[in-house]
């Protein structure tokens, strides 16, 4: 090393520990009423905006400040500021607790905060915005407001479905409670899993991101599930058309243990079960009993040993299950059916909070997530033979899944006001279910019986993470969040290394105009193997193998964000994605493959897949408005989003399914008093890319047969043949515009105990039949008339009123 | 399990669903010829063409065309022009041969000149044929409507599945493409007065499975259904293919009938075909297996006709035979 950059790091050092003679103040932000901790809230000083900071996922914050006396105010959304005067000799351990009142002043800080930080692409959107959304069949789903959110397209119509800066569904990073979720899809993606009563805070990121988050090329959807009331007992309890939940919170020893348990099941099964009996009682010796529903369940609990420990427990379990069991009887013969398809996640996360020092916080957690698809087919039948009783029975099950066990140990260190810094590692043992099916055959008569495995056997994969950034000030306009992230991925003796930088930086304009950029790189050790449009359960999780890279992508981002008058914020930005190595079923494989040809459910799935790249471009608009008796949000997003793979549409560039170049989402919210509230939500966006032939033909074998025919000896005058339709390249047509309006109003008043609210929400308010899907033969079961063919669209959601009962303790 | 996620969606679909024809701004594009040909050692060259249809046109509209000047060219010289005979079909004098690329250039009226290429590969031949059957008399009373009465006939049947092992020398070092076909006799009768008549016999394809390869390689055309097989996995060697042989196929064709007919033997074909060929089945049985799917991404038919559809190639075949006593 030179003389000069020994010189150089010895002034950095200098530089960086110059301000040694100060104190620190750290500790913690908690409501007041329940002793929830609050992330996000800022920490400042009033007198020099430069000394400020803002609170982690867990409310803890760490400001070092020179020794002398000085007033922080603490302040958050929706709570009073506080302001406490120190007369600072000492570092400083505290809990501060702001009581809920007016906003106006923590609205400003909030609008402040989008300026001045240097984290750009993140939008975050209240809980308490995503309830009083109008919603289709009253069901409150937090995927559904993260697709009115710009940069964001929603996948097919009523589905979660959502893809981030042309992304995939799959590179989405969601976070539940710090625990990937894998299958976020109730009812084949209608309804999301997580539960808004479960619920705190919602954010996402689509680009910039810190060193801290990695896995995932597109977004980190981060939901946080509240931690439960310390002080007292609160609950509150719905019911709509298809599902009731329930909520209760409260402490096990007040002010050190508390809990949150939410619950939610539908009932359609419930409902049809009269309409089964019915059929079953019409049709002599025949039983029938079918049915579907999902539930899931929210847990948490956690425990302060002390002001520096803290050890959280959270739990979601959540299950779809659709069955048919089928009873028949004929004379003494009887022949049972069963059919049961269900799938589910179970999440886990055991988490302890630590205050090391005054500077230095840690988060240490263990995590298990398993998610699991299985669908089972059986059938038996008893019959007597003449020489007795003889019973033939056969079962099917398929199993395929995801399980992950991981440590993750991550550090907060703030040594000066300028920087904070974040470090952290993470490890991962990934064990995948491509899909094993059994078959068991047993029959008395034949004496036979069979009970064998095949499939797919579990693939085992170690993933590790490590990584450093640092937020750091220069001056008074300059901020920068400079990183690191290195990860690893070891599957049947590869391993494969990555080095993602992550760099993100503003420049403060004024104060309340501020120029951002970024420049990341993120690496995917997991893909996605799905050629449905919709969330099957069947799609598998995969990882990359030897044969498979991972997949890898390089986004750049520049924007402005203003702070305008009465807490509108604006953003503008714009983006520029590449992808490699992205997967996709090669041209009519699919999951329903035979086993033998290579689908998903055979041996020999990474024969059966395209590697290749994407790209996607645009810009995005977004007028928010967080809080207040009006709020919501305007968005506008144009985009370019591209796929191209050798084998795929001859190797050309074709445009992805949910290439939008035009997408609009409108939600507001009007609170008229303290008793009847009305959220509109509109959405606009370019149709959907889609495959349709552009000619047909007869092909040669088909040709074969049909002049056979035409010379048949026995002279039929019928000729049947079928045509080949010519789809020339994929996604060629574009099917008509999407739009929708959404109108509820929430009606509540006071009662004894708590609140009640009526809510009544009409989803597509004005009846547009959006397409589900085209096709040219005819309907959906299969019926057409090749001698009258037609371009049918199919709707899913016609105009759908809906309406729901809450009931919340006081 | 396909089968029962549709159940389920039709369900939501009837609950909620409607459908409505409408207008997408359908590109539709100039018709064009359509080119579908298989040409081989063992017969002089004969190709089909007729027209594409658009996508909302009615079957009804599909037309042969008669009237090209179609051009037949043997590695790269013109050798002769093919004239038609009948539904689309033209025919030449020339017989191809192994080795050689033969192209079709063709043009009608309005429609842009077409072409497509096809190679010839060289005939693998078979080494060695083994069957294993159990073939069964069975006696049958039939009825006579002429004599009114009902007389014994005996009937020569495959008791249950058999097997066919063929095997052959893949050349080394290069790629092979085989198609395999079993054919036999089938007698061809016709009602009169009431009374089943005789008139004649046709060569038919028996259907067959191999445990190794999935439906997706299975070509089915009348007369010449079979699997493609490709020496990925015995490149250079010699290699066995068992064929299993389903009774009822063999019965339904090739029996003895009430007329005392010979069992007929059934011929083993196997074809030397292109990658091409093999690409095309494996593309035509995709094809299929989306096509009745709106959730899945559909699949082309391969297709190798310049400015054309269609699909055009050549095979070189050597036969073997089975007897039956």
């Amino acid at each position: 090393m030179s003389k000069k950059c020994v010189f150089l790091v010895l002034l950095a050092f200098t530089a960086f520990f110059a301000e040694a003679q100060k104190v620190t103040v750290s500790g913690y932000v908690e409501d007041a009423e329940s002793g929830e901790r609050l992330p996000g809230a800022g920490v400042y000083n009033p007198d020099n905006p430069l000394q400020g900071t803002v609170t982690n996922n867990y409310g803890f914050f760490s400001i070092t400040l020179p020794q002398e006396d000085l007033s922080l105010t603490v302040s958050f959304v929706g709570y009073a500021p506080q302001k406490i005067d120190f007369d600072l000799k000492k570092d400083t351990l505290l809990t501060i607790r702001l009581q809920a009142g007016t906003e106006l002043e923590e609205v400003l800080v909030e609008g402040e905060n989008q300026v001045k930080s240097s984290q750009m692409s993140e939008v975050s959107i209240p809980i308490k915005s995503i309830l009083k959304m109008p919603v289709l069949l009253g069901e409150t789903d937090v995927l559904k407001a993260v697709q009115l959110l710009p940069g964001v397209q929603s996948g097919t119509e009523g589905t979660g479905g959502f893809y981030v800066r042309g992304g995939s569904s799959d590179q989405n990073l969601i976070l539940l409670d710090g625990v990937p979720v894998y299958n976020v899809n109730h009812l084949f993606g209608f309804f999301s899993v997580f539960n808004g009563y479960a619920i705190n805070d919602v954010s996402l990121i689509k680009g910039g991101f810190p060193a801290r988050y990695g896995g995932r090329l597109s977004s980190v959807l981060d939901i946080r599930m509240k931690e439960g009331n310390m002080k007292k007992i609160r609950g509150e309890a719905s019911s709509g058309i298809i599902a009731s939940k329930i909520s209760v919170e409260g402490p096990i020893i007040k002010d050190k243990t508390s809990f949150i348990v939410s619950g939610r099941r539908t009932y359609l099964d419930l409902l049809a079960a009269p309409i089964m009996r019915l059929v079953s009682s019409a049709s002599y010796g025949t039983s029938l009993n079918a049915g579907y529903f999902f539930y899931d369940i929210n847990a948490k609990v956690n425990h302060r040993f002390s002001q520096r420990d803290r050890l959280y427990l959270s739990v979601y379990a959540g299950k779809d299950k659709a069955y048919v069991k089928a009873h028949d009887e004929y004379g003494s013969d009887s022949y049972n059916s069963d059919f049961d398809l269900h799938w589910g996640n179970l999440t886990s996360a055991l988490r302890w909070n630590h205050i090391f020092n005054s500077k230095l916080f840690g988060n240490l957690t263990f995590t298990y997530s398993d998610y699991r698809f299985v669908t089972a087919v059986s059938d038996e039948w008893e019959y007597n033979s003449g020489q007795g009783v003889e019973k033939q029975e056969w079962a099917v099950e398929y199993l395929s899944g995801i399980e992950d066990l991981a440590i993750k140990i991550d550090m907060d260190y703030s040594p000066l006001p300028s920087h904070n810094i974040k470090f952290g590692a993470s490890g991962i043992y990934h064990v995948f279910k491509p899909g094993v099916s059994a078959f068991r055959y047993n029959d008395n008569y034949e004496n036979m019986s069979v009970d064998t495995t095949f499939g797919s056997g579990n693939l085992y994969a170690q993933e590790f993470a490590v990584y450093a950034e640092d937020d750091f000030r220069i001056g008074k306009r300059f901020k920068f969040n400079i990183g690191g992230h290195f990860s690893g991925f070891s599957v049947r003796d590869t391993m494969y290394y990555s080095v993602q930088p992550r760099l993100s930086g503003r420049f403060l304009i004024s104060d309340k105009i501020s120029l951002k950029a970024s420049y990341v790189q993120m690496t995917q050790y997991l893909h996605f193997l799905t050629n449905s449009t919709i969330g099957l359960p069947t799609d598998l999780w995969l990882p990359a193998t030897d044969r498979i890279s991972p997949q890898h992508s390089e986004q750049y981002a520049a924007g402005l964000a203003f702070s305008l008058k009465n807490d509108l914020n604006l953003t503008l930005e714009g983006f520029y994605k590449e992808m490699q190595n992205l997967i996709e079923y090669q041209e009519g494989a699919s999951f329903f493959s035979d086993p033998e040809s290579g689908g998903a459910a055979g041996e020999s799935w990474e024969d059966k897949i395209e590697i290749g790249r994407g790209w996607s471009y645009g810009g995005e608009f977004m007028l928010q408005k967080k809080y207040g008796q009006f709020n919501g949000w305007l968005a506008y997003t144009l985009s370019w989003t591209e796929r191209q793979f050798e084998n795929i549409a001859f190797g050309e560039r074709f445009p992805f399914r949910y290439d939008r170049r035009h997408d609009i989402s409108v939600s507001l919210s009007y609170e008229f008093n303290d008793k009847v509230d009305m959220g509109i939500t509109w959405v606009y966006g370019t149709g959907n890319a889609v495959t349709l032939a552009t000619q047909r033909y007869m092909p040669v074998n088909e040709l074969a047969n049909y002049t056979e025919q035409l010379q048949d000896p026995y002279g039929y005058d019928y000729y049947y043949y079928e045509t080949v339709e010519y789809y020339g390249t994929r996604n060629n047509y574009r099917l008509p515009a999407y739009h929708r309006l959404d109108v509820g109003i929430n009606f509540t008043k006071e009662k004894t105990f708590g609140y009640r609210t009526w809510s009544i929400a009409v989803y597509n308010a004005y009846n547009r039949k959006n397409p589900f899907f085209v096709d040219f033969r005819g309907d959906f079961l299969g019926n057409y008339n090749e001698d009258n063919r037609q371009l049918v669209k199919y709707s899913l959601f016609p105009i759908i009123p809906s309406v729901s009962y809450t009931y919340k303790l006081k | 399990m396909k089968r029962t996620i549709i159940i389920i969606l039709s369900l939501i679909f009837s609950l909620s669903a409607c459908r409505e024809y409408i207008d997408i701004e359908i590109d539709e594009k100039e018709k064009v010829l359509v080119l579908n040909g298989f040409i081989n050692t063992d017969s002089t060259v004969r190709i089909n063409l007729a027209q594409s249809l658009g996508v909302l046109e009615s079957n009804n509209n599909f037309k042969f065309v008669s009237d090209a000047q179609v051009d037949l060219y043997e590695d790269g010289q013109m050798i002769e022009s093919l004239q038609y005979d009948s539904l689309g079909f033209y025919s030449g004098t020339s017989r191809p041969e192994a080795g050689k690329n033969y192209e079709i250039r063709a043009s009608a009226g309005s429609f842009e000149m077409i072409s497509s290429n096809a190679f010839i590969p060289r005939p693998v031949p078979v080494k060695e044929v083994n069957s294993d059957f159990t073939l069964d008399s069975v006696v049958e009373q039939w009825w006579n409507p002429q004599t009114q009465q009902y007389f014994d006939t005996t009937f020569v049947r495959m008791s249950e599945e058999g097997t066919i092992e063929v095997k052959f020398d893949d050349p080394p070092d290069e790629k092979n493409y085989y198609f395999l076909t079993f054919n036999c006799l089938m007698p061809i009768y016709k009602w009169q007065d009431g009374y089943e008549v005789r008139i004649g016999e046709q060569m038919v394809s028996l259907s067959y499975d191999i445990n190794t390869l999935s439906y997706e390689n299975y070509l089915y055309m009348r007369n010449f259904s079979g699997y493609v097989i490709s020496d990925d996995f015995f490149n250079g060697q010699t290699y066995a293919l068992t064929a299993r042989i389903y009774s009822w196929a063999f019965s339904e064709y090739a029996y003895g009938s009430y007329n005392a007919l010979p069992l007929s033997p059934i011929y083993v074909n196997l074809h030397s075909v292109s990658e091409e060929f093999f690409d095309f089945v494996i593309s035509y049985s995709k094809y299929d297996e989306t096509a009745y799917n709106p959730f899945a991404e559909p699949v082309n038919v391969l297709s190798n006709v310049e400015n054309g559809y269609g699909f055009f190639t050549g095979y070189s075949t050597l036969t073997d035979s089975i007897g039956f006593n």
